[in-house]
């Protein structure tokens, strides 16, 4: 199977603070990756490094075999899109506006062509009739499936999520975890870092557990709920399910 | 003549003088301005802190020190131009940092947000950031800016034939200072409240958006 994405013994710190701690893993393409754990374990940064929104002190990722650095990070950034816990939306943007900044200013697609794809997978979400809205007029899980659409538009090869149904409220977490499974369905290759051990269960093809900044244990879904190896994994499920 | 018109006549002059000095000073200030304060969250080595001292040393002085460094220091010929640069530097320091606030401001997650879609430097400042940042800075701006109209008074200290300036020229004529410095008072009023307007105008037109 080919990687999409390989941590090779990568270091994080803050200060004297180790984030993540000589992590090595690979991500495969066309798998969705679900990595849970414990506030403060690392994951958020982990997958903010990939796309160079925190830097690493030590060791390589390395996207489709090239080392991620600053000489290449905008352009892996073109191919690897992100949805954030808090949807960042730009809020002084009407949503189609929103969908297409990036496809029209960074990809160099011409406008019409951008409208039409925002619109169409709009439509794909359920969001049909708010291209011409603000975000603020929009619910939370609205506007969690509009970030998502703003990471499709960039026909990426790779979506990371930051724990994207965290700041949702309940009744909302459903429509976003649908969306996700749809495109799992499709074959994209995603990371999803969240707590949503359904999710993870249904839709996953590898999940992990990370703890302290290290992979504690990664497995298919079947075996990480229903044997986990790990003492920490088992006190970890044990907690939250 | 009568003593009214001539009154009229200076003053009329001294307007017309300010009406010239006040957009170039604003529009001067606010590049300048926008330009420091952007470049100064990119905290580069060596750069910062020279524009820091920049910064501090406008802060510190009172500006009517400062244009009278300026125009006997550097020995400008034109007394508008020196007028023009000295109050633009100055105020482009107090702008730059109501920029740089405003920019600090703004949630980390729009910046990760415009990176994350590949925008350049630019592009993330030009659609993402700056038209944030103009709406919470547009209160603090317009504050700052109607000390700029008032300090456009101070310029007469070098003989650019301001509205004050003229107000006494006007009083060698006509001697009625209280009528003469009333209608100054007038004036600077009119020009503050006119731009106060144009800001609530600004405001309101992006409450709505």
């Amino acid at each position: 199977m080919e990687a999409i994405i390989e941590f090779d013994s990568v270091t994080k710190r803050y200060g004297n603070h180790v984030v993540i701690d000589e992590l090595s893993i690979p991500f495969y393409k066309g798998q969705t990756h679900v990595i849970c754990g414990r506030s403060g374990a690392g994951k958020s940064t982990l997958i903010r490094c990939i796309n160079g929104l925190e830097s690493i002190e030590g060791g390589t990722i390395r996207f489709k075999g090239a080392r991620v650095g600053k000489g290449n990070i905008r352009e892996i950034r073109k191919k690897v899109a992100m949805v954030f816990q808090n949807f960042n939306l730009f809020p002084h943007l009407k949503i189609l506006d929103n969908l297409t900044l990036g496809p029209v200013k960074v990809l160099g697609i011409p406008r019409q062509e951008a409208e039409a794809d925002a619109v169409a997978f709009l439509k794909q979400v359920d969001l049909g009739d708010k291209v011409n809205r603000y975000p603020y007029q929009l619910s939370g899980g609205q506007k969690q499936r509009v970030a998502i659409v703003r990471s499709l538009v960039m026909k990426p090869e790779l979506i990371l999520f930051d724990e994207p149904t965290s700041a949702l409220d309940p009744e909302m977490i459903g429509e976003v975890l649908e969306v996700m499974k749809a495109l799992s369905e499709q074959g994209r290759s995603m990371i999803v870092v969240s707590h949503e051990m359904g999710f993870a269960r249904e839709a996953a093809d590898q999940v992990s557990f990370m703890s302290d900044g290290k992979m504690v244990e990664t497995s298919p879904p079947d075996r990480f709920f229903n044997d986990p190896e790990h003492e920490m994994t088992q006190q970890f499920l044990k907690q939250i399910l | 003549m009568n003593e009214y018109h001539v009154i009229f006549n200076f003053l009329g002059t001294g307007l017309l003088e300010v009406l010239y000095l006040i957009p170039v000073c604003i529009l001067l200030s606010l590049v300048l301005g926008a330009g420091i304060g952007i470049f100064q969250t990119l905290k580069i080595p060596g750069i910062y802190q020279a524009v820091y001292c920049y910064l501090v040393f406008m802060r510190g002085v009172p500006p009517l020190l400062f244009l009278l460094m300026v125009f006997f220091v550097a020995g400008f010929d034109s007394a508008r131009i020196c007028a023009v640069l000295t109050l633009s530097l100055y105020h482009a320091a107090y702008v730059a940092e109501i920029f740089r606030g405003g920019i600090q401001a703004l949630p980390k997650g729009q910046f990760d947000a415009a990176d994350s879609i590949a925008l350049r430097f630019h592009q993330k400042m030009i659609h993402v950031i700056i038209p944030q940042v103009w709406r919470t800075i547009l209160p603090a701006l317009t504050g700052q800016y109607i000390i700029l109209i008032k300090d456009t008074a101070l310029v007469s200290a070098i003989g650019v034939m301001e509205i004050l300036y003229n107000a006494r020229q006007a009083m060698q004529v006509v001697y009625k200072p209280l009528l003469i410095y009333f209608l100054v008072a007038l004036l600077f009023y009119c020009l503050c409240f006119s731009l106060e307007c144009l800001s609530s105008y600004f405001e309101k037109r992006f409450m709505t958006e």
